[in-house]
């Protein structure tokens, strides 16, 4: 049986054109990443430019000023079919990465970027 | 997102080119690429306007790339207003070109719009190593 479970990485902005470092370890349970998605509190906007920098283990998986406008989806995308598909290892590996506010539109204050890890292959 | 990854060996890249243009001007692209890519497997556009109302799929620009210092001409694409969010495989175009490290890509690209643009142009790439 191929385990699957998702965990979040929850990524505070506390202000606008904020950067904030992102610095986790994915499950040690868990053999292989294989997809990430991102939800935000709001409706992207055409005009919204954040980013996000990732690496797992070093390994560049976005570089600087990725839009993740090109990594959320809308609610006519199914859920399964939300993930950006990556063959990475888990097992304690380290995720590193910078989420940088832009021109969000919103006017709210704190809020929380989630990032979901596809993990699979459990270790017994 | 499935039918996004082609099973090329090696390492995916995100390479990214920056492009700002003034309204119905034509900007000239001169892209140095990163030494370690050797193959480009699709190409993607996040185009960001400031001002004026669009409608989804309105034509904001055309692009034209030439790869390998000229050696091919492998774009020549429209670029897109998108309101909504997109699975990744749905915004990218799929190539299939082999790249020289350290190339330039070179070409234009020309608004048709009446506002400032700017353009992220997203080259899916292939690299030996880090």
């Amino acid at each position: 049986m191929n385990a699957i479970k998702y965990q979040i990485i929850k990524v505070t902005v506390p202000a606008q054109d904020a950067v904030v470092n992102i610095n986790v370890n994915s499950d040690k349970l868990y053999k292989k990443i294989t997809g990430i998605t991102i939800t935000t509190p709001f409706a992207f906007t055409p005009i919204n430019i954040s980013s996000l920098s990732l690496q797992v283990n070093d390994k560049e998986i976005f570089p600087d000023d990725f839009e993740i406008k090109l990594l959320t989806c809308d609610q006519s995308v199914p859920v399964n079919e939300r993930f950006y598909l990556l063959d990475e290892p888990a097992d304690g590996s380290t995720v590193k990465g910078k989420f940088r506010d832009s021109n969000t539109g919103n006017n709210t204050f704190p809020y929380t970027v989630n990032l979901y890890l596809k993990l699979e292959e459990k270790q017994l | 997102m499935e039918d996004a990854k082609v099973p090329v060996p090696g390492f995916e890249k995100w390479v990214i080119i920056p492009i700002e243009a003034d309204p119905r001007t034509t900007v000239k692209i001169d892209f140095r690429v990163p030494g370690n890519v050797r193959h480009c497997t699709g190409v993607a556009f996040s185009v960001y306007v400031a001002n004026g109302a669009f409608n989804p799929g309105d034509y904001m620009g055309e692009i034209s790339l030439s790869f390998n210092n000229r050696k091919s001409h492998a774009l020549n694409y429209v670029t897109e207003f998108k309101t909504a969010g997109f699975r990744m495989d749905f915004m990218v175009t799929k190539l299939e070109e082999p790249m020289e490290g350290g190339s330039r890509i070179f070409g234009y690209y020309r608004s048709l719009i009446d506002s400032p643009q700017k353009l992220n142009v997203y080259l899916q790439c292939i690299i030996d190593s880090y």
